[in-house]
This record gives C-alpha cells, sequence and structure tokens, in this order.
C-alpha cells in the first residue's frame, strides 16, 4: 500500500462508517424519526434533482453570485493588503479595524444589502464580497508585511518602478499566502451567497434548501445540502490542485 | 589618474541609527576605473555607507556626487551586490540575471544573450533553468553578482561579495572580476573583510575604525595591472598584507569587545 492510497482508503472507510451509523440511526427509528431520512431516500432525491435538471439554474446562480463576489473581494483585498503591508504607518491605522471588522458576523450587513441592492444577485454578491474580502485582506497584509526588505532593495536599485515592483517582486513573493487567503477566501463567499439565499431569496441552492425545509420535503432538503456540500468541496479542491502548481514559482 | 575628477565622490558621511553612530563623517573619492577596498571589523558601518552610497538609505548628514552631480537617490550608473542572499527565489537562475535588464524594457532575445554570457563568465553553466532552492550558497553569490554586472554599471559596489565562497573560487572569481572590470572599464567599490582579497584586487584599501567607522587609513597597492591571482606569490603582498593587518588589529580587537558587550 503507497503513501497515496492509504489515506484514501482511511478517509473513504470513514465516510463509509458515518453513512452506516448514520442508516442505523434511521433504521433504528430511535433517534430523530422522520426528519433524517435513509441514505436511499436522499441519493434518489439528489438523483432526482439532477436528472430534471432542477437543481443546474440554482447551482449557476449560488456559482454566479459567490464568484462575482469572490472576485471583487480578490482584487480589492489583494490591492489594500499590500498596501498595508508595505507600508507600516497606514498598516497601524487600518489593521486594528480590519480586524475589529473581520471578527464581525457580515450576515449584520445584508438588511443594508437588500435595501440597498435589492433581494435579487446583487446583494448575495455583496454578501459573498464581504465575506471574501476578510480573508484575502488579511493575508495579504500578513505576506506583504513579512517580504524580505532586501528583494525591494534588489528592485530599487535596477531602477524598478512602483508597478514593476509591484508585479514583479510584491505578487511573486506573496503568492503563496495570498492564494492560501483566496481559498479561505472563496470558502467565505459560498458562506455569505448561500446565507443571503437562505434569509431573502428567489433562486440558488440555500433557496431551495430552504423552500424543502419549508414545505417540509426532507429528502429534498438533505439532497440540496448534499449537492451543495460537493459543490464547495470541488472548488475547494481546484483551488487546492492551482496552489501545488503555485509552488513551484513560490518558496 | 588621481588628478581627473573623481567619478564618485562621498564628502562628510554620517549615519545615526537610533541610540547608535554606524558611520562617522567618511568622506572618499574613487577615480574611474579604479579598484578600491574598504576593510574594517565587523559592524563598522561598511553595509550602511554602500547602501547609502547606492541611495537605498538615508543618510544623516553629508553628500554623494556621482560624476561631480549631487545624488540624493538611487542612480542608472550604480549597480550593487549585497552582502546577504538576495536572489529572488520564485525566479530561475536565467531570470533572476535577467531581472534588472528586464525591469529596463530590453527585448527578450537580448536579456538571453547577455545573460547567458553572464552565466558563463560565473561559471553557472547547466544551471540556468534552476531554482535558487537548488543551488548552493556560492552558486547563489555568484547569481547575484552575474545580476548586478550584467547591467554593466559604471559604478559597481560590491558587499562582501565572495564572502559565502571557498577560498579557490574566491581567488578565480576575484581574477574574473578583475578581468570584466578591465573590459567593460568599471569602477569597483568592494566591501571585504579579507586582507588577501583586498590587496589582490585593490587599486587602493580603505581601513575603516571600529564604530562609528571613520577611515583609519587608505593604503595604495602598487602592483601593476593587469593582474592574476598570482600577484598572491610576490613579496610585496605580503608585505601589504601585513601593513594592513597591523591598521586592522586594534580596530577588529575594539570592535570584537563592543558586540561582545
Ligand atoms: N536598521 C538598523 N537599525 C539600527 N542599527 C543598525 C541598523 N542597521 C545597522 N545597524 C547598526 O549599524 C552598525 C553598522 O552596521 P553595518 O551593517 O553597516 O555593519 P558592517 O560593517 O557591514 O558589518 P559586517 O562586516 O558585519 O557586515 C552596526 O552596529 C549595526 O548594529
Ligand atoms: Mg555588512
Amino acid at each position: 500500500m503507497n503513501r497515496v492510497t492509504k489515506p484514501f482508503l482511511i478517509q473513504a472507510g470513514t465516510v463509509l462508517l458515518c453513512m452506516m451509523i448514520w442508516e442505523a440511526i434511521v433504521e433504528s427509528r430511535l433517534l430523530f424519526e422522520g426528519i433524517v431520512p435513509s441514505i436511499f431516500e436522499i441519493m434518489k432525491a439528489a438523483w432526482l434533482q439532477i436528472s430534471t435538471g432542477f437543481i443546474f439554474p440554482h447551482l449557476l446562480v449560488t456559482m454566479y453570485e459567490a464568484f462575482v463576489g469572490f472576485a471583487l473581494a480578490a482584487c480589492l483585498g489583494i490591492a489594500i493588503g499590500i498596501a498595508l503591508g508595505v507600508e507600516p504607518f497606514l498598516r497601524r491605522v487600518f489593521e486594528p479595524l480590519i480586524l475589529y471588522f473581520a471578527a464581525t458576523p457580515k450576515i449584520i450587513l445584508y438588511p443594508i444589502f437588500l435595501m440597498m441592492l435589492g433581494a435579487k444577485f446583487e446583494s448575495k454578491m455583496a454578501m459573498a464580497g464581504v465575506s471574501a474580502f476578510f480573508p484575502i485582506v488579511i493575508n495579504a497584509t500578513v505576506a506583504a508585511a513579512g517580504i524580505d526588505r532586501i528583494f525591494i532593495k534588489v528592485a530599487k536599485s535596477v531602477g524598478a518602478s512602483s508597478f514593476q515592483t509591484f508585479t514583479r517582486v510584491y505578487l511573486p513573493s506573496t503568492l503563496l499566502p495570498v492564494f492560501t487567503g483566496m481559498r479561505l477566501g472563496m470558502g467565505a463567499a459560498f458562506v455569505g451567497a448561500i446565507l443571503g439565499e437562505l434569509k431573502v431569496s428567489n433562486a440558488g441552492l440555500g433557496f431551495i434548501i430552504i423552500q424543502a425545509f419549508n414545505h417540509f420535503r426532507i429528502p429534498e432538503m438533505y439532497a440540496s445540502i448534499l449537492l451543495t456540500f460537493f459543490l464547495a468541496a470541488s472548488v475547494n479542491f481546484a483551488m487546492t490542485l492551482m496552489s501545488a502548481r503555485l509552488r513551484r514559482f513560490a518558496y | 589618474m588621481k588628478d581627473s575628477a573623481p567619478i564618485l565622490e562621498i564628502r562628510n558621511i554620517s549615519k545615526e541609527y537610533p541610540g547608535v553612530t554606524a558611520i562617522d563623517n567618511v568622506s572618499l573619492k574613487v577615480h574611474q576605473h579604479e579598484f578600491v577596498s574598504i576593510i574594517g571589523p565587523s559592524g563598522c558601518g561598511k553595509s550602511t555607507l554602500l547602501e547609502i552610497i547606492a541611495g537605498l538609505l538615508a543618510k544623516t548628514s553629508g553628500e554623494v556626487f556621482i560624476k561631480g552631480h549631487a545624488v540624493k537617490n538611487t542612480h542608472a550608473s550604480i549597480g550593487i551586490v549585497f552582502q546577504q542572499e538576495s536572489i529572488f527565489p520564485w525566479r530561475s537562475t536565467l531570470e533572476n540575471i535577467e531581472f534588472g535588464l528586464e525591469m529596463h524594457g530590453v527585448s527578450k532575445q537580448e536579456r538571453r544573450n547577455k545573460s547567458r554570457r553572464m552565466i558563463e563568465i560565473v561559471g553557472l553553466q547547466g544551471f540556468e533553468d534552476r531554482y535558487p532552492g537548488e543551488l548552493s550558497g556560492g552558486m547563489k553569490q555568484r547569481v547575484a553578482i552575474a545580476r548586478a554586472l550584467v547591467m554593466e554599471p559604471e559604478i559597481l559596489l560590491m558587499d562582501e561579495p565572495f564572502g559565502a565562497l571557498d577560498e579557490q573560487t574566491r581567488i578565480i572569481l576575484g581574477e574574473e572580476l578583475l578581468r570584466i572590470q578591465q573590459e567593460i572599464g568599471q569602477t569597483i567599490l568592494f566591501v571585504t573583510h579579507n586582507i588577501h582579497e583586498a590587496v589582490q584586487l585593490s587599486d587602493r584599501v580603505v581601513v575603516i575604525t571600529a564604530r562609528p567607522g571613520k577611515i583609519k587609513a587608505t593604503i595604495s597597492v602598487d602592483i601593476e595591472r593587469p593582474r592574476t591571482s598570482e600577484v598572491i606569490a610576490l613579496e610585496k603582498f605580503g608585505k601589504l598584507v601585513g601593513k594592513i593587518w597591523m591598521l586592522l588589529r586594534e580596530e577588529s580587537l575594539k570592535g570584537f569587545k563592543q558586540t561582545a558587550l
């Protein structure tokens, strides 16, 4: 058994074991009777959501909201983070504010977004954006502040412009920590978008979950939760693959 | 040569860090094509002085002139090789050496050509596409030297560039440096803690006192050029090394006590 397959087998075994415990609880009818459906029922509902195509528009809506919010947050977060990391004074002024705000649940802003941007996509994008912004900006700040000053001196000594210094020194030397921030930010963007959908919306994964809940269509609700989980997991997996490729360029 | 206007002049340079005077009123003239070494005990302000000349560090007082013009910032005719490891870990050997040319908008083809030639000069053939993580300490330092040399700066500041190298490589690269200097007519200001190296390479050796760094003495090395490393065998060579050590001994002891405190 080699180093790759062994952890994988253990992971698969853990999942299988959890499913068996789940199924045992359902079958025994001792706990949560009627609100925990059998895995087979969930699978059936999930298959129905996929085969009828019902899930896809909602999947797209959620991805759209999360990705747009994330992209805006990434551009702003990286630029601001590096600026704060480079300028000790700016950092001293703004970093505490950012840290306080980062610790606040972003959902408290949702009513404001709803009023300003309406109940459609835009308010969820805003939720996704503010949620993604903080992990990205914090990681970029720390990364830029930790850059070895000698690299900046080298760039200066050959007459590099500030823009060149940003793109050729700051970006590559902070690539990995910034990317870590982006990974966390991507996760946060989905949390933000779906949280918004759960509250007020008419489309998206959060919407169909809460709809199924309201109409007590329990297997359907679990199926949507499961598919949401798979979406989040695959996005994170894709970013893990990307960061493995980036590692070659960073250090 | 000494009568012509100096290409580089520093006048009354002082640098104070909070609580420490690193440099105290240093003045120095360096003429075109000259090779001047600065030697002094550890912590006497050599790196500080070089970074001030390069325009990378603010001075407390004094002035730097290049070809008669006072300069306050970095300057296109100055190149610098730093004492500490400074090559970019995210760039290959070739990409590191190309960095400065790239910043100046030199075409890719020309960059490649110049950098490849530099790679041969510093003896890194076969390592063009390696990343710094795969190079030895001495190889990394040679990349840094190549990165500065490829820009062909009129004035090259070198801060213990061979410090991380073994003695043999150090002597050979020193010889190579003199050859390049001859070829492109560079002026070099060279910091070292190696007396032999200072004598092998320099026209003049400037001895700096323990902190606060002041100029203690300037020794002329009257060994004719072009020189090879064979000068090491000359009787004159040994005498100069001895003379410099006598000047340096006292300062080194003082410097050592400062750091021991
Ligand atoms: N950023 C700084 N803040 C405060 N003091 C500093 C700073 N940089 C250097 N110094 C002090 O200035 C003095 C001179 O430092 P410098 O690095 O120029 O010495 P050096 O002659 O290059 O030494 P070495 O031969 O060990 O490289 C030292 O005493 C050092 O402690
Ligand atoms: Mg030094």
